[in-house]
């Protein structure tokens, strides 16, 4: 046995390992490309151990289903089917709204809004930290999952794609101490930053001016001003409100709508339609001929700069329509890390 | 000499399964560290095999799966497993008693740093909390040796 050999670790070895962790940390705080090349080669491993290691569980649930009461079963289905059709029923008033609204919208010269892309996904692990509570997905970067994609369940946002590889996705929770969102109070019209605590389900907004009038149990929305989350979506419900009247802010925290202690399955948003194109010069260039201001100043100096007015109304047919349109987006920066 | 190799992949791989996969919030939280008992386990038994660069690649592993800062699991690894190296002579020749309580209370500094770096100190309680998973370590440390040395008899 080698007991009595000195085994003692090189200094040089162990300076070296030492210095390569701590420049791996910098990498990956400053979101290096190699730290993300690292994360995702590494991470298609780990999460394909995790995805075969999850497979004879979930054919555990299966079996058990399998073998639960046919009655109950039938029940469930019953009443599944009258959801369904009550859904489709509320569903056929919102088509008559999209057609007006694309109406509408294509009278003010703006896009008309895309249906984004869902993808349904299992989760198969949970890595909850102090830092961040977050959960593995079974869907990849072959599935078309990228870092920054909002995951949404069937209640409200639940977060955001943090890293994707072949094998598998992590998503952070909007509760996560690192995550942050822009949302709209309610009925008030005012936008602010919706942080994580690390806390579960707990979210904290602070530094409302206290002349917008709130109430516990309203309704927080995503605006689409993140450039990760398309506007819209239901976020959090306010649950208490510290109301420091010398102050003369608000300070509130909001519970998530989305039932983010039992996740089971979520969707993935891989199109979102707010999300803002890559930054280069084209995609700029594409977005301000979007805008239709632009396009009215645009055409006024192509005849005569000074004698069209700039304010036209809206029914005004001879403006040159938006002929590029912005590239289709992934990502988008991430306010996780 | 290749069923010494065999013995050690296979446990660092059986140890990140155990580390990854059931999802109660609970485990997660308290399960012992299975993949740093595992590198000091070795380091204190094949030396020669099991060193610096295994430690390190086993916690970058870790950080990747887990989802937490690239390379501060690694650096902890490493350090770890040169504390552990450095008091081999030690160690070794150390009853079953005495590795575990000395193992639990590195894993106490390792935790205590690790929350440090992830910055999540705020009070003393969640402290407490999260280094209860010594705790477990120190219990873990007994069944470590125990299946271990019976993996060793059986492939070398």
């Amino acid at each position: 046995m080698t007991l009595f050999e000195s085994h003692r670790p090189s200094v040089t070895k162990l300076m070296v390992l030492v210095l390569l962790s701590v420049l791996l940390m910098a990498l990956d705080r400053a979101g290096n490309i190699w730290a993300y090349r690292i994360n995702t080669s590494i991470g298609s491993f780990t999460d394909g151990i995790v995805r075969i290691v999850q497979t004879p569980a979930q054919w555990g649930v299966n079996l058990t289903s399998s073998f639960q009461d046919s009655l109950k079963k039938n029940q469930t289905i019953e009443q599944l089917q009258q959801e369904n059709l009550l859904l489709k029923g509320q569903m056929q008033q919102f088509f008559d709204l999209q057609k007006e609204v694309d109406h509408l919208k294509k009278l003010l010269h703006g896009q008309n809004r895309v249906v984004p892309n869902v993808l349904l996904a299992r989760l198969i692990a949970v890595n909850d930290g102090p830092e961040q509570q977050s959960f593995t997905i079974n869907r990849g970067i072959n599935d078309g999952v990228r870092p920054g994609q909002p995951v949404i369940d069937g209640q409200g946002i639940v977060g955001q794609i943090l890293r994707s590889s072949l094998s598998g996705a992590v998503v952070v929770e909007i509760d996560s101490r690192r995550h942050a969102l822009s949302v709209r109070l309610g009925d008030t019209g005012f936008v602010g930053i919706l942080n994580g605590t690390g806390k579960p389900n707990t979210l904290i907004m602070d530094r409302i001016p206290d002349r917008f009038p709130l109430k516990v149990g309203d309704l927080l929305t995503t605006t689409g001003l993140d450039g990760v989350f398309p506007k819209g979506y239901p976020v959090a419900r306010v649950s208490q409100i510290h109301d420091d009247r010398s102050q003369a802010f608000i300070n509130i925290v909001a519970t998530p709508v989305a039932n983010l202690n039992q996740i089971s399955e979520v969707l993935v948003l891989t199109d979102p339609p707010d999300a803002p194109p890559p930054p280069n010069i084209l995609a700029e260039k594409a977005t301000t001929q979007n805008q239709p201001h632009i396009n009215l100043i645009n055409a006024g100096k192509a005849k005569d700069p000074l004698t069209v007015p700039l304010l036209l109304p809206p029914g005004f047919k001879n403006l040159p329509a938006a002929t590029v349109t912005p590239p289709s987006s992934h990502g988008g920066n991430t306010h996780a890390r | 000499m290749r069923g010494e190799w065999l013995s050690i992949i296979a446990t660092s791989f059986v140890a990140l399964i155990f580390t990854l996969f059931p999802n109660a919030a609970w485990y997660q939280h308290d399960a012992p560290q299975w993949l740093l008992l595992t590198v000091l386990y070795w380091c204190i038994q094949e030396p020669t095999r099991v060193g610096l660069i295994y430690a390190w690649f086993l916690g970058l592993v870790l950080d990747v799966s887990t989802v937490g800062l690239l390379g501060a699991n690694a650096l902890l690894f490493t350090l770890s497993a040169a504390l552990v190296l450095g008091l081999r002579h030690m160690l070794f020749v150390t009853g079953p008693i005495q590795q575990a309580l000395f193992i639990a209370g590195l894993s106490v500094v390792y935790l205590l740093f690790s929350l440090w770096m992830q910055g999540g100190i705020s009070d003393g309680l969640t402290v407490l909390n999260y280094i209860a998973r010594a705790l477990s370590n120190l219990l873990a440390w007994p069944i470590i040796l125990l299946f271990f040395y019976l993996i060793r008899q059986r492939l070398s």
